[in-house]
């Protein structure tokens, strides 16, 4: 989550003696990542990262918290003022009100507070509302709306305004929506809704708000509203995101809303609107859905490396808003969503320690066993091999558009909608992409395919059409790898293709060499043509079995339908002369 | 001496001193008698004759010397290739060891035993591709996994400590655009060992960074979340352009690397470790980004890497 933060705001809740630049160097180290820091006029706005769990750090006030207890860490001395969390709430609760009936499901709204505040005039906002508000990124619109705005920014807390007059019952049911129900949100868009949205429906039917993504436009404030409704609430998180997906409704509120908010914040930024609204007459509806509770952690052994004093822990997580008694640990509210086991506090006391203060060491110790998986190395040499041999890598998407494999229930785009149980179509697809930009291409690629387990292979894809040349690099691999494995070549119109289950080709590879002692004696080598009338497999057994001393048999050519073999014979045991040849039409088949 | 020769004299001396009616050869010839002896003799006249011979061809060829020489056929490895040796090759040398675990794995294993709730973000259909297939009673849906991170598990369940693993593989994420493809590699370390502490996780990280990216490159942690470490960081590392001193290319000095974190003791309890006497901490990021933050190629577009175009592969 990205927000932006002026630090004439930020000062408005502590009072420290570093700079922009310090705190923003600070912050990263320590606390959220602030990303930028521009200078806006005579201001500067931080622009922070916000991790997904720390959604209290999403306004000014938790930010300010951070500095509080980060920036003293670095020597500059700072604190907190008008703190907001630690304001007596001093509000007129009720639990129901005459001005407004409400029915809320309590599984979808942890708390509902609203309040009414009449006799208001729309117009502009003081400056400074709408200064900061454009430094955050927002446009001011009217004082109601700006009021909203605001008070997100400043506390956190998503909040929204109906015009009162315009819920013609001055009724709400709070429920979930069914699917096929239509809404249009303030800025005029009409939804047809999944289903199972949080909803306010006016009791006729009608829904007047998408709760957590945007008001409904037949109850937004305009020029001529007079009586205001100030709704501030807390939802159940995954309702809140699962609509705001659906609908790509990425709205601010909605980004907050979906991580789940602190009900104990509803009232704070309730008191703080009614103030900005100038008070109100009315009492303050408010329907807490959820037992509030305060979590306690134990504390254990903290092992960062490096001795820290107890008293320097205590004093870090206190920095932090934490309570402590005897090693009980009170989780401060704003935090009980992010803080559950020890491990959380470990993190705490070692970010503001701060990470940069430990040593770097390696391990010491014993070593693991070693892997007996060769797969990685015979993968490297394969590579090395083809790449010598002028082929080069690919790598091509396990996602296709067509297989019979598995398939995907969620597919991005019909490109890559199913898991391929073979390497050759993505290769013929490259191939016919890359045909014309180079005179001859060669490509290789090691990869998965999915049947569904998961099974190395090896492709080799060529515009060479010459046959023996692919047949004899695969051959050629085979001796790198010291085993062998039946393959086919396919062979299309412009290319050549074979795909190798190279897994199985691995089992019995070796780098073990076989070594025959060298024969003294010197080798009788005869060029022989015979007429062949196929499998050449069947021939050269053949020829080998017709003498003792034959120990090589090589093709040399084929013209016609001769061949033309290289037969070697050799002996250890004596130098053979060319009585041992053998009549070449005994192998005629 | 005869090959490296380039004066006709010398060669000429050479060859009557070898060669010659009365030369070395000759006389030797008189007094061999064994014929296993005789046939090495002829082997080396037969040598020499030729080493003789060539040293005048050469001489005698119409040589261009300035002409450009013929190369043998060259291949090109992928980037990706390239980036994961030579990670791995880093973290094998300080005793980590390589392994390889599913792509298309359990739910389970890719998110359940690494602590992310069920409504996490990432468990639904926007971010992580779901295979259409039912469910497996134990281990839940079929994923495409979006991390390597699923490796954790599998390793805790296959090997007692002390783990060190390097497990480098695809993985798959719901997103293309310039800087995200449907399809990518990352590269998951696992220590976990007794007395593992943030200090080693550092200590290695400022290992890899030195070795991978130079030494002049410096490494930091920043607190950081992710469900199933606790601590969590992220790591930056000195940008390669300005080495931290902040410029248009990076963020005040520094380019992010990836996220670190110390082990959560809820998934060292799904790998059913013994979390009174183990720690350890992990690291997953992605090959493709921290290569490119390496070499300094800057690729405005990372579907280029898997467009497969032979003028985009023929230049590594």
């Amino acid at each position: 989550m990205q927000i932006l933060i002026p630090d004439s705001w930020l000062r408005e809740f502590i009072e420290t003696e570093a700079t922009p630049k310090q705190i923003q160097e600070a912050l990263s180290l320590c606390g959220p990542s602030v990303e930028r820091l521009h200078k806006k006029g005579s201001d500067y706005v931080y622009d922070i990262e916000v991790t997904t769990n720390r959604v209290d750090m999403m306004s000014v006030t938790g930010i300010a918290f951070e500095c509080a207890a980060i920036l003293p860490r670095f020597g500059y001395k700072t604190k907190l003022k008008n703190d907001p969390y630690a304001k007596k709430i001093n509000l007129n609760l009720k639990s129901s009100v005459d001005c407004l009936h409400v029915k809320v499901d309590p599984k979808l709204c942890s708390r509902f507070s609203t309040v009414l505040i009449s006799n208001i005039k729309v117009g502009d906002s003081p400056k400074i509302i709408r200064e900061r508000l454009e430094l955050c990124g927002v446009r001011a619109i009217n004082n109601v709306v700006d009021i909203s705005n605001y008070l997100m920014f400043e506390m956190g807390q998503p909040i929204h305004t109906f015009d009162y007059d315009k819920i013609v019952g001055h009724k709400m049911i709070l429920r979930e929506s069914k699917k096929g129900e239509r809404v249009i949100t303030l800025d005029n868009k009409e939804f047809i809704l999944p289903g199972g949205d949080v909803v306010i429906e006016d009791g006729s039917g009608k829904l007047i708000d998408l709760c957590g993504i945007m008001g409904g436009h037949n109850s937004a404030v305009d020029e001529n509203t007079k009586n205001v409704l100030l709704f501030v609430q807390t939802y159940e998180p995954s309702h809140i995101r699962k609509t705001s997906m659906t609908l790509a409704q990425r709205t601010d509120a909605a980004v907050l809303f979906e991580k789940g908010l602190a009900t104990e914040n509803v009232l704070l930024t309730m008191e703080k609107g009614i103030e900005m609204f100038g008070g109100t007459k009315y009492p303050v509806l408010d329907i807490l859905n959820v037992k509030e509770t305060i979590k306690t952690i134990k504390l254990g052994k903290i092992d960062l490396g490096v001795e820290i004093k107890q008293a320097e822990i205590e004093n870090i997580l206190k920095s932090l808003g934490f309570k402590i008694s005897d090693l009980e640990i009170s989780v401060p509210w704003w935090r009980k969503l992010d803080i559950n086991i020890h491990e959380d506090l470990v993190e705490e006391v070692a970010r503001i320690y701060g990470y940069h203060n430990l040593s770097s060491v390696l391990m010491t110790g014993k070593l693991p066993e070693p892997s007996y998986d060769k797969t990685f190395f015979w993968e490297a040499k394969i590579k090395s091999a083809l790449s010598h041999w002028g082929f080069t890598e690919t790598y091509t998407y396990s996602l296709v558009d067509k297989d019979t494999g598995l398939k995907l229930k969620n597919p991005l785009s019909s490109e890559w909608e199913y898991l391929r149980t073979n390497l050759v179509n993505s290769h013929l697809k490259i191939i016919a992409e890359n045909l014309g930009r180079v005179s001859e291409l060669n490509f290789f690629e090691i990869a998965n395919v999915y049947l569904p387990h998961e099974e190395l292979h090896l492709i080799l894809s060529t515009t060479n059409i010459d046959y023996a040349r692919l047949k004899g690099t695969i051959e050629a691999l085979f001796i790198e790898i010291g085993a062998k494995t039946e393959f086919k070549i396919l062979t299309e119109s412009d290319c050549l293709i074979c795909e190798i289950n190279l897994e199985k080709a691995l089992k019995t590879a070796t780098t073990i060499k076989k070594f025959t002692p060298i024969s003294k004696f010197a080798p009788v080598i005869e060029d022989v043509n015979i007429v062949y009338t196929g499998n050449y497999e069947e021939l050269v057994k053949k020829i080998k079995s017709s003498s003792k001393y034959i120990t090589n048999v090589e093709f040399v050519e084929k013209y016609g339908d001769k061949l033309t073999l290289r037969i070697t014979y050799l002996s250890r045991e004596k130098q053979l002369t060319r009585e041992v040849l053998v009549d070449p039409k005994l192998y005629k088949s | 001496m005869i090959m490296e020769s380039n004066d006709k004299d010398e060669l000429e001396r050479l060859r009557i001193h070898y060669l010659g009616k009365s030369g070395q050869l000759a006389q030797i010839s008189k007094e061999i008698r064994d014929p296993e002896v005789g046939r090495v003799f002829n082997e080396a006249k037969i040598a020499i004759e030729q080493a003789l011979s060539l040293n005048t061809k050469h001489q005698s060829l119409d040589i261009d010397m300035s002409l450009p020489g013929k190369l043998p056929p060259i291949g090109h490895l992928h980037p990706v290739t390239n980036a994961i040796e030579e990670i791995s090759g880093i973290f094998e040398k300080i005793g980590f060891t390589r392994a390889r675990y599913p792509e298309v794995d359990w739910d389970y294993y890719a998110f359940e035993a690494l602590n992310m709730p069920k409504t996490h973000p990432a468990r639904d259909d926007w971010e992580t591709f779901f295979v259409d297939a039912p469910e497996n009673k134990k281990l839940g849906k079929l994923v495409l996994t979006p991390h390597t991170s699923n490796g954790q598990i599998h390793e805790m369940e296959e090997t007692l400590p002390p783990i060190r693993m390097i497990n480098i593989g695809k993985c798959y994420r719901r997103q293309s655009d310039v800087s995200h493809t449907v399809m990518f590699h990352q590269f998951e370390g696992l220590v976990i060992d007794e007395g593992i502490n943030i200090t080693h996780l550092k200590g290695t990280i400022d290992h890899f960074v030195k070795q991978f990216f130079g030494k002049e490159r410096k490494s930091r942690l920043r607190p950081y979340h992710f469900q199933f470490t606790e601590p969590s960081f992220e790591v930056d590392v000195t940008c390669d352009i300005c080495l931290g001193k902040g410029c248009k290319l990076c963020k005040e000095g520094w380019l992010e690397l990836g996220g670190a974190g110390m082990v959560h003791p809820n998934v060292l309890k799904a790998g059913k470790v013994d979390t009174t006497k183990y720690t350890g901490f992990a690291f997953g990021w992605g090959v493709e980004r921290t290569y490119m933050m390496k070499s300094g190629v800057k690729i405005d577009d990372l579907r280029l890497l898997y467009s497969n175009d032979i003028r985009f592969l023929n230049q590594f």
